[in-house]
Parts: structure tokens; sequence; C-alpha cells
């Protein structure tokens, strides 16, 4: 039990780490102003969500275009630059 | 009243170890979007795949109440493969575990708490197993009989909600095969079943043989039952064409049937699913290590306490910060491995052909060995396929090739 408890703390720290890492450098925007956006059709929204993470998701936004982060060069001339982008991942 | 519990998960067991695998989300997807190509001609396509593994059931249980797997691949086919079937459930251990686990994460995150990290649930998950792993072994092997009783459990609730519930689709009765290789593809649904054979060592030994009688061909039998009555609710029940361009037809079939009961009820029997695949293969690698080092093809230090349940998880957590789960080479490598595993069912197959030439062996291994042939040259991206295949194959040789090369020179 004691074993057990030692690698819960651990685990739990992580868990806490995880879901908070990195995210504050990110702009974020709220569903509302999305919605919006896409009603107005000015939004490009692209899902960078890539292996798992896009396919073990019930959720996927309507007309989102599918971009692999690694294949920015392959896909960055695709869309008009004149639009806004959104980009969501998991 | 404690006995009879006892004689309760000691019958239990084997047959939840061999059913986790099978019930994982994973083959659950597999399952829907298989049915979903090939409509009731797919029904027919798992029959066959069941009846070469009721073959492949029937040598396992027989290698195990005779010899066992080591002593076995090392009497009938060498030194060479021995330490195959160990390793490619190492693998599958490592590489299934993190894709389900990550798949978990994802679930709970949208179907239950939106506030949960999917990550972090992962990770919890994990914890968890890990946490189960570091006590005694028997606490593994009744979370294993829970794990699979409740995906079993919510499993009948959907499909007997399907049966009873008029179906709303109209499938054209038999579809068209794309490509040959899809004929093999049932095979893949039955992969992990011999993980229930490594019970029998923890039940008594191989004198307890006459207990294990048939329990595999049982489980085989009851799981293509579930599978077969999932499949033709499905059909029944979600456009074909939906089935196949989800890659969560389990899910989309379940809201169909039931709505958001349906999907809060396929959540849990993916959550649960994923405990029973994991802990299974956590179980069988901690057995299958203990079991070759007592034939000293593995060093003492390995049996220890802790050692392989630890080792497990790191590479899963590592893996998945590594965010491996996000890369579309986590599908292939799980594929390969799962290609190495029935190889080596194909080779068992064989193994028993060395002795006895037999009209059921050879069957079963020639489709067996056929199916990963096409299997291997069909799917999205065959050259990376092959060299994980080969990977994989290489490492679980590897090792048997070095044991042959030392043999030989001690014995020179």
């Amino acid at each position: 039990m004691k074993k057990f408890l030692f690698l819960l703390i651990p685990f739990t720290a992580m868990l806490i780490f995880s879901s908070y890492s990195g995210a504050s450098s990110v702009s974020v925007i709220t569903k509302e102003t999305l919605k919006k956006w896409m009603d107005k059709g000015e939004v490009t929204i692209l899902d960078a969500r890539q292996g798992r993470d896009w396919g073990s998701s019930e959720f996927k936004i309507k007309d989102a275009h599918r971009a692999d982060p690694g294949q920015f060069m392959a896909w960055k001339d695709k869309y008009p630059k004149n639009q806004k982008m959104v980009l969501y991942c998991a | 009243m404690g006995t009879k519990a006892n004689t309760f998960f000691t019958k239990a067991i084997p047959i939840a170890w061999a059913m986790g695998i099978m019930l994982s989300p994973d083959t659950l997807a597999l399952l829907g979007n298989f049915v979903g190509k090939t409509g009731w001609t797919g029904l027919c396509l798992i029959l066959g795949s069941m009846v070469i593994f009721f073959i492949h059931a029937a040598n396992y249980q027989i290698l195990n109440q005779k010899i066992g797997e080591t002593d076995f691949l090392m009497s009938r086919l060498g030194q060479l493969v021995v330490y195959l079937p160990g390793s490619t459930r190492g693998f599958a251990a490592i590489f299934l575990s993190t894709g389900i686990l990550v798949s978990s994460g994802f679930v709970f995150n949208e179907v239950f708490f939106h506030w949960f990290p999917n990550f972090g649930f992962a990770i919890l998950l994990l914890g968890i197993l890990l946490g189960i792993h570091l006590t005694d072994i028997s606490i593994g092997f009744k979370a294993q009989v829970i794990f699979v009783a409740l995906t079993v459990a919510g499993l009948l609730i959907l499909i007997l909600t399907g049966i009873f519930t008029p179906g709303t689709q109209a499938v054209p009765p038999w579809l068209l095969i794309p490509d040959r290789s899809i004929l093999f593809f049932g095979l893949f649904l039955w992969v992990g079943f011999d993980l229930g054979t490594f019970a029998l060592d923890q039940n008594g030994g191989r004198s307890g043989k006459k207990k294990m009688t048939g329990t595999l061909v049982w489980t085989i039998g009851g799981t293509g039952v579930l599978f077969l009555l999932w499949a033709m609710v499905s059909i029944q029940h979600v456009p074909l064409v939906k089935l196949v361009s989800t890659s969560l037809p389990h899910l989309k079939t379940a809201r169909y049937l039931l709505g958001d009961t349906g999907r809060w009820i396929m959540g849990g029997i993916i959550i649960f699913g994923t405990l029973g695949a994991v802990n299974g293969l956590f179980l069988a690698c901690r057995v299958n290590a203990d079991e070759m080092t007592g034939h000293g093809l593995l060093p003492q230090w390995i049996k220890k306490q802790g050692v392989v349940p630890i080792f497990l998880a790191l590479a899963i957590g590592l893996m998945m910060a590594k965010g491996m789960a996000g890369s579309d080479k986590l599908e292939i490598w799980i594929r390969a491995i799962f290609l190495v595993w029935l190889f080596s069912y194909g080779l068992i197959s064989l193994g028993f052909l060395t002795r006895q030439v037999s009209l059921a062996n050879l069957t079963a291994s020639i489709i067996t060995l056929t199916g990963v042939c096409f299997l291997l040259l069909s799917g999205e991206d065959r050259s990376l396929q092959l060299i994980c295949f080969c990977l994989t194959l290489g490492a679980g040789l590897l090792p048997g090739l070095v044991f042959t090369w030392k043999s030989s020179r001690q014995k020179g």
C-alpha cells in the first residue's frame, strides 16, 4: 500500500503538469467567438491533431481541414492568408 | 463463502485473461470498420477466422498441458524462436497499451468529464495498473476478472438493446470484397487469446491440466458469439458507410442504439476494456518473464517483484510523453506487432506438424501464415509496416540467435 501511494504522488503530479504545461503561451479563443467567425465565413479552421489524438476523438469541428504540423511546408500555401486561421489540437 | 469466491476466480481467470486483448477498444474499432466494409459477408469471414482460432486455441491448450510454451518451442522449432512470443507480448504491452490508454483518456474527457484532461486520465489509469502490479500478483488476476466482466456486461446490455430494437438500416445482403487482404482481416480479432494459457501455471501447475480442458476453445467460442452479435447489431442500426468512415464505430453504434446513455455505456466498455487488455498484458509479461527466467533464458533479477511492471510503465509513460499516440506511426507499429503475433501462432501450428501431420493444423498454419503475408502487403504505409514487422520479428529472434550461438560454443 505504501509503495502504491509512493508511486501515486508522482503520477498525480504528472497529471496536473500535463494539463497545464504550455497552455499559457498560446492565444485562445472561446467557442462563441469561433461560432461567430464561422457564421460569417471568415475563418479557416485547421485540425492539427494526428494519430490517436484525432482518431480517438468523437468531436470534430465541421468544415475543419486536417493539417499535419510536421508537414507545414506542404500545406502552408493551401489556405487563404487574408482570412483568420484557427488551429486546434488535443 | 471465501472458498466459493476462490473457485469462481480460479475458473474465471483464464477466460478473463484470454479475453483481455480481444475485447480491447482497438479490436472493437477494427470489428466495426471491418463489418462496415463487408456487411453480412463480414460475419461469414469472422466465423471462418473463429474456426481457425479454435485450432490455435486447442494447440495452445495441448502444449501448455504437456510441456509449456518455452519447452515446446525449444523442442519442436529450436532455440532460435524461443524468445519470439514473449518479446512480441512485450512489444504489444508497450505499443498497444500506449495507444489504448490514450484513447481511454479521450473517451473519459469527451464522454464523462470535459474538465478532466485526457492525457491526465491516461496517466492515472497507468498509475492504477502499476499500483495493482506492485502488490501481490493475485490482485492482478482478480482485477482482470472484474475488468473483463464489466466490459462483457456493458457489451451485453448494448447487444440486447440492439436485438430487441428493430433495425433501421437496409443492408445489402452481400457485399463484394474490396481486396483480397480483407479475407484475412478477421484474424486480427483473436490476437491475444493465448494469454489465457498462462493461467494454467497459476492454477496448480501442469498437474491441474484437466481443469483447463476446453477452457480456451470455449472462450474463443464465447467471444466469437459476442463479436457476431455486436457486428449484427452494428450493421442493422448504423449505415455501413458511417461504420467505415469513423475511427470509433463502436461508439457510433452505441449512440445510434441508446443516444447519450449508449455513449456512457460504451465509454465504460472502452475504459474497462483498456484496463483488461493492459492488465492482461502486464500479467502475461510478468508470468512469461518468470517462466523464461526458470529456463535460464533471462537473468534472475528480472524475476524480482516490480521489475517487469515498472519497466513497462516507464516505457509506456515515455511513449505517451513523447507524443507517440499523436503519431500515425503508432498504428503501423501496433498492426505490425499483431502480424508478428499471428506469425507466431502459425509457427506453433507448424511445430505440431513436425511430429504429426493433421489436416486441422495444416489448414490453420497455411491460412494464418498466408493471411500474415496478405495483410503485410496491405494497409496505408506498407513499406513502414514491413520495416516495423521485420524489426519486431528481428528483436524476437535476435536473443534466440545469441542463445543458440552461446549454447553451441559451450558444447563445443
